[in-house]
Formats: structure tokens, sequence, C-alpha cells
């Protein structure tokens, strides 16, 4: 019958607090059970005022892990996006692009020996005055229908600064080879 | 008054002044719990060390949300799991119908994950432009998933040109499947940027 109970008579574990808890000092847990499939579960984080919070992603406005937002970017200069402003603090989060798609056909510029050339798009994010941007192209092709008005379809991971860190660029001169070396890893 | 009592009953001070065991005679902290507890109400903790760049080998603390009684705390091993919170699954696809593959159905719960692609990859024969007018059209290749049915499916192709008819190729991609239990899919942003190659975001996603 070694089981105590603050604020209730009827404790279920070895101690139950019928109310808060708060340790001024170090907390070691001897067993963790592991998560189980089909165990529904949060993570569990701690706040600035030392308080441990649960990560309730169910709760829409709540805290996750990450966020998958899709932008629609709708009549843009042809098929052009060149600064696309998404508003999100550059210090407090980071934005990527996973994938994105363009919804209209495209040919290559119209000017004389130009149109023998290729078309590679890219889709991309970047930070200026801020906040994060997006850059979308198909450079030297636009919409074969230049009154047809094109929608691309972009699909961005947004991280919490609090669980990534940005490493900055590494460049790599290749000296005119085709396989090289990184000159030292980004993580130990 | 009673339960001041109940916990008087069972608390041992150790060697130290102010040490408290409940379930020991033989406290190895200020307070020593030898069994389980539960906190019914807030959990406050002053001094949580922080993980340093050497610790190896952590694992993330979770939280149950449907234990008896709720929440109970486990840890995040993904050993023990079929399904972690982020998942990376390969696909190949060949034999194509040309370089369609217009709607491959991946089968995943769009209530519990959010689907992305990654990684595209295509092994195989161009895709020759054709001409159009003073110029060629290249059409518009798509690679994408999206949800339809209820399930999540994949896309891949060349929407207006196809393949030579005896050319192949065949596609490699990378799935990554977020549980949406730690990770959110927000609504999308559509933003009409009215013919400008600049603009902004209608709206500001929500992230606090």
């Amino acid at each position: 019958m070694a089981q105590v109970g603050i604020g209730t008579t009827n404790a279920r574990k070895t101690l139950e607090v019928a109310g808060d808890m708060m340790i001024t000092g170090n907390m070691e847990i001897g067993l963790y059970n592991p998560l189980k499939d089909g165990d529904t579960s949060t993570f569990l984080i701690q706040e600035s005022d030392a308080s441990i919070k649960s990560v309730d992603v169910s709760n829409p406005t709540g805290l996750a892990l990450a966020y998958i937002q899709e932008y629609y970017i709708v009549n843009p200069n042809l098929d052009w996006v060149k600064n696309f402003d998404t508003g999100i603090d550059a210090t407090e989060f980071v934005v990527i692009v996973t994938s994105a798609s363009y919804d209209l056909e495209l040919d290559l510029t119209e000017v004389s020996g130009d149109e023998e050339n290729f078309s590679i798009p890219y889709i991309a994010t970047f930070v200026q005055a801020g906040t994060w941007r997006i850059i979308a192209d198909y450079p030297q092709a636009a919409n074969i229908d230049e009154t047809a008005i094109g929608t691309w379809i972009i699909s961005t991971l947004i991280f919490s600064s609090d669980l990534s860190k940005q490493f900055g660029t590494i460049d790599i001169p290749m000296s005119g080879s085709t396989s090289g070396s990184a000159s030292t890893p980004i993580i130990d | 008054m009673k339960n001041l009592t109940i916990l008087l009953l069972f608390i041992t001070l150790g060697p130290v002044i102010g040490q408290v065991g409940i379930g020991t005679t033989n406290p190895q902290a200020d307070l020593h719990i030898a069994g389980d507890a539960l906190v019914q109400t807030g959990f406050t903790m002053n001094n949580l060390v922080t993980v340093s760049t050497t610790d190896k080998d952590f694992k993330l603390v979770t939280r149950v949300t449907d234990s008896n009684p709720i929440g109970e705390i486990t840890t995040l091993d993904v050993d023990f799991l079929n399904v972690a919170p982020i998942n990376v699954i390969d696909y190949s696809f060949t034999n194509l119908q040309l370089d369609n593959l217009r709607d491959v159905d991946l089968q995943y719960d769009p209530n519990k994950y959010i689907v992305g692609v990654a990684n595209f990859r295509h092994v195989g024969d161009a895709i020759k432009k054709i001409p159009a007018g003073n110029t060629y059209s290249i059409g518009h290749f798509v690679v994408r998933t999206f949800v339809s049915g209820g399930t999540w499916h994949l896309e891949i192709r060349n929407v207006d040109l196809d393949l030579d008819a005896d050319d192949s190729i065949d596609y490699y991609i990378t799935l990554i499947v977020y549980d949406k239990s730690y990770f959110r899919h927000l609504p999308p942003i559509i933003t009409d940027l009215g013919g400008s190659n600049t603009g902004t975001a209608s709206s500001i996603p929500d992230l606090y």
C-alpha cells in the first residue's frame, strides 16, 4: 500500500498529484515504454516559462513539427514567378520547396536560334527583406497560348527554427570535373 | 488534512535532510518515487537540461493520448513502430504507356498522412519537342501527388507531349509520408498575381 496521493485519497499510481507539479531540479525517469503502433500520441515540448506542453496537431492553430503548405500562384507573368513573398518570417521558419508543377503547355522563345534551346524548370525559395520568397520559371520558355492563365502549384515544407538549423551555402568549385567532394560535412 | 496524513505516513527522510522516498527507504534524489507517478494537471520543470551536440542516440519523448489514465509518457523509437512521424519510401515505375503515368493510386489515407514526392529521376529516352509556329513546344511536365477518391494519388508525365512509340522511360521517386499526428497539412493559399512576376501571398500561414 505504498501509494501516495496529494490532493486525492485514491492514488492510482505510486504517486498521484491531483493538481500541478513543479520540479526545480533535474528529473530522471527510469522506465519509458516505447510508443506502440496504434497509440495516439503527441510530442512534449518545454515552453520558455519551463512548463511542459504537448504538441497537439489536431488543434488547428496549435504547433506541429512541420507544416505542408501548398501555394497556388495564379496568373503570373506567363510562367514566370520572379519574387513571390510568402510573408513567412525567415528568422523563425525555414521554407523549402518539395515539389511543384505548372499547368500549361509551353514553347521556347521565338527568337531566331533560341527555338533550338532546351528548358529545365526551377522552383526554389530564398530570403529577402526578412521573409521567404518563391521563384519559379521555365527559363527560355513560356505559355504557348499567351492569353491563357497559368497556375503554379508549389508544395512547401515549413519547419520552425526551434527544430531546424540553417547552415547557409557551401560553394564547391568542381574545377571542370564531373565528380568531386565537399570540403567538410555540414553535420558530424 | 487526510491527504497530508497519508503522505506523511509514507515519506521517509533520507540521509540528507529534505530527501523524500515514496516506495523506497533510500531516496536517490530530493524526491524519489520507486514506481509510477501521475500528475493530473500542469507540469513544470525549471531545469530541463538541453541536448548537447555530443549527445547521441537520444529519443524524442511522446505523450500517449489514449492510455489509461491518459497521458502516459513514452519514447519514440521507430524500431517499435510500423509508422514513424516521417516515412521515406522509394518507388520505381517501369513499362509505362509512353511517358504517361497519369494516375497511380498510392492508397495512403489522407486523413492520416500527407504524401509528398521528392527525388524524382527519369531514366531512358528523351521526350522530343514538337514544332509550334516559329518555335517548338516542350509541353509541360508534371510530377505531383494529389488526393482523389479518399486516397493519395501520383501523376508523372508530360501532359501535352508523348514519348516516341519505340522509346521507353522509367521513373524513380521517393515518397515522403508524413504522419498527421505530428505534421499539419495547411489549406492551400491561392494568390492571383494579375499577370505580374512579383507579388505577395494572399495570406500568411498560421504557424504559431
